[in-house]
């Protein structure tokens, strides 16, 4: 009888598993990507004089492009993951006063799509590919970019080129 | 001539020896005899409910659960048992809340290995169960995995988009089962049980893991072993009656077995005295 009672002890013991560490190694979210093309010749690349990119409501440009650089010709760019729309404000010839003003040429650009969830593992949780990308150019009296395309309006590989901005 | 008497005397000495003293064996007095009075047992349906989900559910606003016990006896030891229950769950995990929900059957067989005293009708019971669970899976709430930090600086953002229920989920499993029953009154028992179950089958929904079966517990990645528990308590009705029947005990064997091989020599010194006597009649004639 006592060595039943140890036996099935030492069974049931073999029944508790560890769980594995809850480190994401599996995937992430896409960025999109971006290339900028001369709208004279639109099969050269062109980059934008002193090309500022900063996100409506924030306070600072993003990380992906170095703010000021005159020598960009394609980016990766965040969108919100769990809303459908980004608005961005890429601004050429842009300069920073003291105050943190900016000033050039800024173009006010909105990407709309729709977030399509994945499930990766339980330590990343949910993923999500954009679908059905769309750019909307907001009308000024000067805008610098001439004409934008959606080379692929999906989004789940930031290796692939997704929009091309034409100035 | 006088050679011839003095055999005969001696063989038939022999013989009437023999015959007397299977005579004095079959006269042997019993010092022992085996008791006659049987003690009654009842046998019928044990139903019961699981108390301790219960008051999980009370303790924990997460949790609702609810499960009933049954057991029917079969033999001396053997029991047949079943389990139905219930289980909503929801589990918070870093990036996602989800909840399990559906209901799940168990049947199987126990066995009883304690040897109850006179009256007694407890039990430690070793079993097996086959076991079926039905269910559906709901994420309440997720943030989207980004490593990028320029929209949320702080954390992952939580998404505003719904995603539908993945219902009509099944899971098959085998149990081990582990416990022990005890009667506190007339007919009513405690029951305590551990489990151990082995993942036989379960849907894996493309677009979400089961994590979590009801009846099974959480699901571990990559392992198909579980473990559950059990506290309830339940209620005999009594439908017929048979007796007990008791266990030899060790002593009682080794004697019995004497004895046998006891019967067995003399049977077969009485065989070998019986052929002594056919050879000596026939040489005799």
């Amino acid at each position: 009888m006592k060595r039943n009672i140890l036996l099935s002890l030492i069974v049931l013991g073999c029944f508790w598993s560890c769980e594995k560490d809850d480190i994401c190694i599996a995937g992430d979210t896409p960025m999109m990507r971006i290339t900028f093309l001369d709208s004279a010749d639109e099969t050269s690349k062109k980059a934008p004089e002193r090309l500022l990119v900063v996100g409506k409501d924030k306070t600072t440009p993003i990380t992906t492009i170095s703010p000021g650089s005159s020598s960009i010709t394609e980016a990766l760019i965040p969108l919100i993951p769990n809303t459908n729309q980004t608005e961005y404000y890429l601004v050429t010839n842009a300069s920073i006063d003291s105050e943190g003003n900016v000033s050039g040429n800024i173009d006010a650009l909105i990407f709309s799509y729709t977030p399509n969830p994945k499930f990766i593992s339980k330590a990343c949780g949910y993923i999500v590919s954009y679908e059905n990308l769309i750019p909307i150019l907001t009308p000024d009296s000067d805008n610098w970019i001439k004409k934008i395309t959606v080379l692929s309006p999906s989004i789940s590989n930031e290796n692939e080129v997704h929009i091309e901005i034409y100035h | 001539m006088k050679m011839k008497y003095t055999l005969k005397f001696i063989t038939s000495l022999l013989g009437l020896f023999m015959v007397l003293q299977t005579q004095a064996q079959q006269k042997k007095i019993d010092l022992n005899p085996k008791d006659t009075v049987t003690h009654m047992e009842s046998y019928g349906i044990r139903l019961g409910m699981d108390l301790s989900k219960k008051i999980l559910g009370q303790l924990k606003p997460n949790f609702e659960g609810l499960e009933l016990v049954a057991d029917f006896r079969l033999s001396q030891t053997l029991y047949l048992a079943a389990e139905w229950g219930n289980e909503k769950k929801s589990i918070v995990e870093d990036t996602y809340t989800y909840t399990p929900d559906g209901s799940y059957f168990k049947i199987g067989i126990d066995q009883n290995t304690y040897d109850n005293w006179y009256g007694m009708n407890n039990m430690i019971h070793l079993g097996g169960r086959l076991a079926y669970a039905k269910y559906s899976q709901t994420v309440n709430e997720f943030a989207v995995f980004d490593t990028d930090r320029y929209w949320n600086p702080e954390g992952f953002g939580v998404s505003d988009q719904k995603l539908p229920t993945y219902n009509g989920l099944s899971a098959l499993w085998l149990e081990v089962v582990f416990g022990a029953k005890v009667e506190l009154f007339a007919n009513i028992f405690l029951n305590a049980s551990v489990r151990g179950g082995y993942l036989l089958n379960h849907d894996s929904n493309t677009n979400f893991p089961n994590n979590w079966v009801p009846g099974f517990n959480a699901v571990t990645e990559e392992s198909k072993f579980g473990v559950g528990y059990n506290y309830s308590i339940s209620y005999l009705i009594p439908i017929f009656k048979k007796p007990k029947v008791y266990k030899e005990s060790e002593e009682a064997k080794k004697k019995r077995l004497q004895e046998a091989s006891e019967e067995k020599s003399i049977k077969k010194a009485q065989r070998a005295a019986d052929k002594e006597e056919k050879k000596s009649s026939k040489q005799r004639l």
